[in-house]
């Protein structure tokens, strides 16, 4: 290599380094800040005021889910498998909201240590199968989902 | 020992050669012109059973019933779009270092098809996110860090038209192709690193995919043959290019006048 | 063979994502094939004027 194009190669290299390790610290000086959504866990250890407006994640527990019959209120428990807390919302909710599955809510905490959300969102996790594939992992193993958690 | 050595110096020197033949704009044009109707074919091969096999052969999900047969173009182009500005980096830094303008006119070609493909990532996951997730976009890590692919995209774009004096031009909006690779991990990661609403991978390519074979197998087909797209039209808008750039030169005189 | 979505809920999301895609993908694909073959016929007539 001549040298002029060693040094054209070394300044792009060093551009790239530095820009790298720019968006690293950039990023890591934003830390929790990019977070979407926070655990029950998160909530708990990190004292947050009722009123501040976050969204709370995690699994929606199975046999948690009360529908009033009259309104579209309903209730539910958000939990890591460590904390849980009680969600309640009213509106209409996701197609794929299943109990055992997750779910992504946006809300506060009010005083009685409840979030009332104002939105809630499936999320869904990365397996993709046949029903007839679940259908048989839950003969074998009729205890658990299957497929439900990640 | 001497024999070995030289024979490994001839081995190299046919390499350089070969690759240096691609230097050449008027062996370029003609090589790619050969090779273009072989991508095209490989690629209607390979997507149209990928398509019928995806829409109506697969089997729907266990979860998200049919709506997920959208996987088999987003996943593809979301792939697609992220391997693009990897490739438009490189073919940039060989541009900016050797100033060979093959690579420099390549890597500038590499831009729209790239937008393109991310357009499509955000347009088909978000509309895979409503009936999904019920929502048609959200500001988390993953789709954020999309979005900034595509401002990185018209970003090279723009600035490679903002600047007249064409090799100027694109060795400048190179340098940002260069720099902009800083986000690909991000996207990459952003799953891992943060909380998103986006799922986690699904297809590893080490270890073991979560999804089922009957699925897999049509969302392979896709991907090899979008790579195949990316190919025949990068090559075709890469020709066009040298053809505009070289038009006062012999080669071109001898190209345009038979055909 | 599975067409029995194409009359379900989700065929509003899935038919207008591959619509999309295939006009963006038609429309990338098709540009640069026109614009080459003006291009060759400008410089065609560029040339046949210097001579």
């Amino acid at each position: 290599m001549t040298p002029t194009r060693k040094r054209r190669l070394s300044i792009a290299l060093f551009i790239l380094l530095g820009m790298g390790a720019a968006t690293s610290l950039l990023l890591y000086a934003l830390g929790d800040n990019l977070l979407y959504f926070q655990s029950p866990s998160d909530v708990l250890s990190n004292d947050i005021q009722t009123g501040q407006r976050f969204r709370l994640g995690g699994m929606v527990q199975p046999g948690s889910v009360q529908r009033d019959p009259d309104t579209l209120a309903v209730s539910f428990v958000v939990t890591d498998y460590q904390q849980s807390i009680t969600v309640n919302y009213q509106g209409i909710l996701p197609d794929l909201f299943r109990e055992g599955q997750g779910v992504i809510t946006n809300g506060a905490l009010t005083s009685d240590g409840e979030f009332a959300a104002r939105e809630v969102l499936a999320k869904h996790d990365e397996k993709y199968m046949p029903p007839e594939i679940t259908d048989a992992l839950e003969r074998a193993n009729p205890t658990g989902t299957a497929g439900g958690q990640r | 020992m001497a024999i070995s050595s030289t024979n490994q110096t001839s081995w190299w020197k046919r390499c350089k050669t070969w690759f240096h033949r691609w230097g050449s704009p008027a062996w370029f044009y003609r090589v790619s012109g050969r090779l273009i109707p072989w991508l095209w074919c490989g690629f209607f091969l390979l997507a149209i059973p990928g398509l019928i096999w995806g829409l109506f052969i697969a089997p729907p999900d266990y979860l998200q019933g049919n709506s997920y047969r959208i996987i088999f173009i987003h996943v593809p182009s979301a792939w697609q779009s992220m391997l693009i500005f990897a490739i438009m980096a490189v073919l940039a830094l060989i541009g900016i270092v050797w100033r060979i303008r093959v690579a420099e006119t390549l890597a500038m070609c590499c831009a729209p098809i790239g937008a393109a493909f991310t357009v499509i990532t955000l347009a088909t996951g978000s509309l895979w996110g409503k009936p999904t997730w019920g929502t048609y976009w959200q500001w988390d890590g993953r789709m954020t860090s999309e979005l900034v692919l595509l401002f990185l995209y018209l970003g090279v774009i723009g600035l490679h038209q903002a600047i007249d004096e064409p090799r100027r031009a694109a060795r400048a909006a190179g340098l940002l192709a260069l720099v902009g690779v800083v986000n690909l991990p991000i996207i990459h990661y952003s799953v891992e690193w943060w909380t998103t609403l986006h799922q986690g991978t699904t297809v590893s390519l080490m270890g073991e995919s979560s999804i089922d074979p009957s699925m897999l197998w049509p969302l392979l087909l896709m991907v090899l043959a979008v790579k195949l797209y990316f190919g025949a039209n990068l090559l075709t808008r890469t020709r066009n290019a040298l053809l505009v750039q070289d038009r006062d030169k012999n080669w071109v005189r001898e190209m345009v006048s038979s055909t | 063979m599975n067409f029995a979505w194409l009359s379900g809920p989700h065929a509003a999301y899935i038919l207008p994502s591959y619509g999309i895609a295939l006009a963006v993908c038609l429309y990338v694909a098709l540009a640069p094939v026109w614009s080459g073959n003006r291009q060759r016929q400008q410089i065609k007539a560029l040339h046949q004027h210097q001579d």
